[in-house]
């Protein structure tokens, strides 16, 4: 038997989707909005009726860049936090584990599904990211870069979707869930970013208390890095505004000046590693969670045939 | 083929698998018979590696299910009690992704799933959506789908659960014929006359314990009784009640009768008797005032055997 190179279950996914009337209506959706935002940035950004400056029309990327991750970000926790749970509930994810089918290539499976079909997304949004290219002054780096930043938003967000998926009882549940772990974890984490800058604000005049600052600084750029949506505002920032988030060379010691200075790897390489934690974890839970609990009494009777 | 050893499964303090033994040949059909949660499902679950034993041994084709789960998975094709199939998939398609499952390519899932789809007379459905398709045919499907990779071991949990006689008819001669093909097969089912005639040898299971297995004619010849007589009469001027509780003294004071139950107005003596006995009682109750309308004593038959051994959970 020659072994599908494709796994099957991307396979029977895509094209299930791909007849299923909501993709084309997400699309739609979409594209409207970036109709729209296209529309309102080239009507603000008018000098007179007839001209528009082409400097202006080269951030209409980034801006666009930016609508499409958030989009993406809505969507993928609907999309993979129905993925397992959606087999359950229909019943097939038990005849599919009486198969040879190894629970890690169901999640798997799972998360590339998803992805796909985001990428279909940023396929149909083309024509408006191109208005861009039209212009000139897109690099294939930055096309790299928002790609990257796509695939980055996939694999992270879509990890807290199969997790909950696989160990949620519902889609409702699990959908609920994912959302409600990932605005945790933003707003945590840029509450918390707030509180020791703040704390760090009140020792920086104070010479004698430079360490302390640097000690609060560390500590706010350290839970910074748990927030996948900092080290990609920075990379918008870097593009539209050619700023960054944290200054470089502001003395706050050799740690901050190592995190800052290397940021947007280490927040990648830490919220990867933890979405390789809860796929792992997914995959373990795939059998077993979201089963009901058994119901322990017995019911006695009998049926007799026609 | 099949050998199920002291299989045993807990769910916390409750014991839904209490020390199951089983043994099935190869190319029979072992009817798994049994009261809902009787622990039927457990045991096929755990056959298919869906669930965890707490212990016990079950040895298929040689292999230990319980240690080598992916390897006997391959042996093994699962029909649950329920469809599980996918809106905007055709039926061509739903054996693909199957096949695929097992890593066989669309080319050699293809022909085969072409033959099943023949064999379980769906070969001119295969362009149609699965939804589209009515529950007989989504279950024959689903027996097709479990036979993709050609297993040498069905398990079917109450294959026919909610269809019409004819689609039942329908699976009952898919499974003969498949029996006829010397696969083994094991079914659980509460339509036991259907059972009775489909299956070589049977298990019956109740609260988690094997009651009884083998072959169906030894089964029965050693079931623990006779079947009972069926009753319906009563005792003129009294009300329903006291009537049946009068003709149940008397009958029990009279004969030597293990237990009766009432289902309705009908009276289910069991006893052990023969022709000249049952005669005996009935001049007995006519003698003593019951006007009988019905009184005959059941055929020896799987159900007979199965009210018996569970009989004892029964409205009594």
């Amino acid at each position: 038997m020659n072994r599908s190179l494709i796994n099957p279950i991307v396979k029977k996914d895509m094209l299930i989707s791909s007849r299923n009337a909501k993709l084309t209506v997400a699309i739609t959706l979409i594209n409207s909005l970036f109709a729209i935002i296209v529309a309102v940035f080239f009507l603000s950004n008018s000098t007179s009726q007839y001209q528009t400056y082409y400097t202006e029309v080269l951030r209409l990327f980034p801006i666009l860049a930016i609508c499409e991750s958030a989009v993406i970000s809505l969507v993928m926790p609907i999309i993979t936090a129905t993925s397992v749970s959606g087999e359950r509930e229909r019943q097939t994810l038990e005849i599919m584990l009486t198969t040879p089918v190894r629970p890690v290539s169901i999640v798997a499976g799972k998360l590339l599904s998803a992805m796909l079909t985001t990428f279909i997304y940023v396929v149909a949004s083309l024509p408006f990211l191109a208005i861009a290219f039209v212009f000139g002054g897109l690099s294939w780096a930055t096309l790299i870069k928002y790609v990257g930043v796509i695939i980055f938003l996939d694999i992270y967000i879509g990890s807290f979707g199969i997790f909950y998926s696989c160990i949620k009882k519902t889609s409702v549940s699990a959908t609920i869930a994912t959302i409600a772990t990932i605005a945790v974890i933003a707003i945590v984490t840029l509450a918390a970013n707030r509180g020791l800058q703040s704390a760090a604000e009140t020792y920086m005049d104070n010479v004698a208390s430079q360490q302390q600052a640097s000690g609060y600084m560390g500590g706010m750029v350290t839970c910074t890095l748990f927030n996948p949506v900092v080290w990609i505002a920075d990379m918008f920032m870097e593009m539209i505004y050619n700023e960054r988030v944290f200054d470089v060379g502001t003395g706050y010691g050799a740690y901050y000046e190592f995190v800052v200075m290397h940021f947007r790897i280490l927040s990648v390489c830490i919220n990867m590693f933890i979405s390789a934690i809860l796929l792992f974890i997914a995959s373990k839970k795939v059998m077993t969670g979201g089963r009901k609990k058994k119901v322990i009494h017995r019911r006695d009777g009998i049926q007799n045939g026609v | 083929m099949v050998d199920i050893e002291n299989l045993t499964k807990c769910y916390g303090r409750f014991t839904a698998l209490d020390h199951v033994n089983i043994h099935i040949d190869k190319g029979e059909i072992f009817g798994f018979v049994g009261p809902n949660g009787a622990g039927k499902t457990t045991t096929m679950r755990i056959l298919c590696g869906l669930l965890k034993a707490t212990s016990g041994n079950v040895i298929i084709d040689g292999v230990d299910a319980l240690a080598k789960s992916a390897e006997i998975k391959r042996k093994i094709g699962y029909v649950p009690d329920f469809f599980g199939v996918y809106d905007n998939f055709k039926v061509m398609e739903y054996m693909e992704f199957y096949g695929s499952l097992y890593g066989m390519n669309r080319k050699t899932v293809g022909g085969i799933a072409d033959e099943l789809l023949e064999l379980v007379n769906l070969k001119d459905k295969k362009d149609e959506f699965v939804d589209s398709l009515s529950r007989g045919m989504k279950q024959r499907l689903c027996v097709a789908r479990a036979l993709i990779h050609d297993p040498e071991l069905l398990v079917l949990d109450e294959p026919n659960s909610g269809l019409d006689p004819r689609a039942r008819f329908e699976m009952k001669e898919i499974l003969k014929h498949l029996g006829s093909m010397g696969k083994t097969i094991i079914i659980s089912s509460h339509i036991l006359p259907e059972l009775s005639e489909l299956c070589t040898s049977i298990g019956i299971i109740n609260h988690g314990r094997m009651i009884t297995s083998g072959k169906v004619d030894d089964v029965m010849v050693h079931g623990q009784g006779m079947p009972p007589i069926r009753m319906k009469g009563y005792v003129l001027g009294l009300d329903p009640e006291t009537s049946a509780s009068r003709i149940s003294v008397m009958v029990k004071e009279r004969f030597d009768v293990d237990r009766i139950s009432i289902v309705d107005d009908e009276f289910m003596i069991y006893c052990k008797g023969n022709k000249e006995s049952d005669a005996e009682m009935l001049r007995s109750l006519v003698d003593n005032g019951v006007h009988v309308h019905q009184f005959v004593r059941d055929k020896e038959n799987l159900e007979s055997l199965f009210l018996e051994i569970t009989g004892g959970d029964r409205h009594e």
